[in-house]
């Protein structure tokens, strides 16, 4: 299951590793570095937080690299880069496929059931 | 000043994130806080405040809760120490799940992705899997193992307590099934991007639970008693033969004697010994053990000891059943011995009989639903000696 799970990145585990393939943070950075990125957008839980680091530790995409009193920092690994790049190219080709549709509705007049939300 | 203090037992179990999470929330709003590390034990202490509004949340712990754990049933400090920063205090343990809770309504939730509390929960949920198969060897294949399999033998022997006792213990597996089963809905529910409800009926939950509890405990305590009793009771519950004054419904070793044999009772009296008992699943039981002597007609003598394990069972199929256990536990305790050998008996008035040679001569034989265990060893001059054949014979024409 957890394997499964991480097959897809959820919203939360995108942006963890995203924050950490800026540099390596300790927890309360991750947070903090994912707030800035999406202007306050995304605000990741302590629980969900701590259970990302976690599963992505075991799963060998972020490493501990040093411990200071209760702080601990982590980094990217190659694994978790893969990981994040891989997860990137999949929301450009979403992006690209949703450009796509909605220039061909524009181009041929089309109408959709449901308007498309604008994209940020 | 010391705070007033109350000691409640929670009304869910801990596997009950939702019920957990509004009864506490409830119990805030009437002024009760959890106190620091106030959950244990099963039984919840909380302190006198003023009624506000918490939100409590429980975070499913990465790692095992048990005293005896690296972490001794704490968070990470770190963890801990950022949730403080982001508006949660941790309060206490309970079960698989740390309880924090929060009195800014500003704070974050404790989880906002509800995918990855599905993945937080599946850790959980693993770990009470591989409790639920440690409690089963424990509590099912262990003592199954242990008793060789055996299943009539002790319910013949303890009767209803033994059934009870079983049926308490599953009752006790049933509730890690149901943590199972609760944790795996909340999974899927999760998993489906669902979030956990806060506000969850926790009081009609709790009469339920009180009403069990009360129950388990009596029946526990009943069941015990009993188990006790029937323990005493074959510990303690034979009395000398010389003071036995019924009729046992099988041959005993006077039998063996024949007419105008001198007979000499008790030639061992402190190892002669007769018990008696009934239950449900077997109304007549007799554990006898018989050490005589006698002189024949032709003077040779005899000296014995006799030794009948007699049950009349409730049903027959609990007696064939009964009868193999006697015979799997022999060739267990005995069948690695050199002299162990099956014997070839004459066609007996009985439904089913075998012989062998174990320690020493044995019969098992059926009629019906009675089952009769036995075995002879004579101390007699050679080539004067009672064969098998002759005393099974005996023995089989006196069952009825």
């Amino acid at each position: 299951m957890p394997k499964k799970s991480l097959e897809t990145l959820t919203e939360s585990m995108y942006y963890v590793l995203m924050a950490l393939n800026a540099g390596p943070l300790c927890g309360i950075d991750v947070t903090q570095a994912i707030e800035t990125h999406t202007g306050g957008r995304v605000k990741l839980g302590p629980a969900t937080l701590y259970t990302i680091l976690g599963k992505f530790e075991a799963e060998g995409y972020i490493k501990e690299i040093e411990v200071e009193g209760r702080k601990r920092t982590y980094a990217i690994t190659p694994k978790g880069q893969q990981a994040y790049l891989g997860e990137v190219e999949r929301l450009r080709l979403c992006l690209s496929d949703a450009q796509r549709r909605l220039e061909g509705v524009e181009s041929h007049g089309e109408k959709t059931a449901v308007p498309a939300p604008a994209l940020s | 000043m010391e705070k007033k203090r109350l000691y409640r037992r929670p009304p869910c179990p801990d596997y009950d994130v939702e019920g957990t999470e509004s009864w506490l929330e409830d119990m805030a709003r009437e002024g009760w806080l959890l106190a620091q590390d106030g959950i244990f034990f099963g039984v919840a202490t909380f302190e006198k405040d003023r009624p506000q509004t918490f939100r409590y949340r429980l975070a499913a712990a990465k790692e095992p809760t048990s005293f005896l754990s690296d972490s001794m049933g704490y968070p990470d400090r770190e963890e801990r120490e950022v949730s403080a920063q982001l508006g949660w205090e941790y309060v206490g343990t309970r079960g698989d799940f740390y309880i924090y809770r929060s009195a800014d309504p500003a704070a974050r939730e404790l989880d906002t992705d509800p995918a990855v509390q599905a993945l937080a929960f599946e850790t959980v949920r693993k770990r009470q899997v591989s409790r639920l198969l440690t409690s089963v060897s424990w509590m099912v294949l262990y003592p199954l193992v242990a008793l060789y399999g055996m299943v009539i033998t002790p319910l013949v022997k303890m009767g209803v307590s033994y059934l009870l006792f079983w049926g308490l213990v599953l009752c006790s597996l049933w509730g890690n099934v149901a943590e199972y089963l609760h944790l795996r809905r909340l999974n899927k529910q999760l998993t489906a991007g669902q979030n956990l409800s806060h506000r969850a009926d926790w009081k009609g939950r709790q009469k339920y639970r009180r009403v069990v509890s009360v129950l388990k405990l009596a029946l526990w305590v009943f069941t015990l008693t009993l188990l006790f009793q029937a323990w005493d009771r074959s510990e303690n519950g034979a009395i000398p033969m010389a003071d036995y004054t019924g009729t046992p419904p099988f041959a005993t070793m006077a039998d063996f004697a024949g007419e105008g044999a001198v007979y000499q009772k008790d030639t061992m009296p402190q190892y002669s010994k007769v018990q008696e008992w009934s239950n449900i699943f077997a109304p007549v039981n007799v554990d006898w053990a018989q050490h005589d002597g006698f002189i024949r007609p032709d003077g040779s003598w005899f000296e014995g000891g006799y030794y009948v394990d007699y049950h009349q069972l409730s049903s027959e199929w609990m007696a064939k059943l009964l009868m193999k256990e006697y015979i799997r536990k022999d060739r267990r305790d005995y069948g690695r011995m050199d002299h162990y050998a099956i014997v070839d008996l004459p066609r007996l008035d009985v439904d089913e009989a075998t012989a062998y040679y174990s320690l020493w001569p044995t019969v098992v034989l059926r009629k019906g639903n009675v089952v009769v265990h036995a075995f002879l060893y004579q101390i007699v001059p050679e080539g004067t000696e009672l064969s098998l054949a002759e005393w099974a014979a005996i023995l089989a024409d006196s069952i009825e």
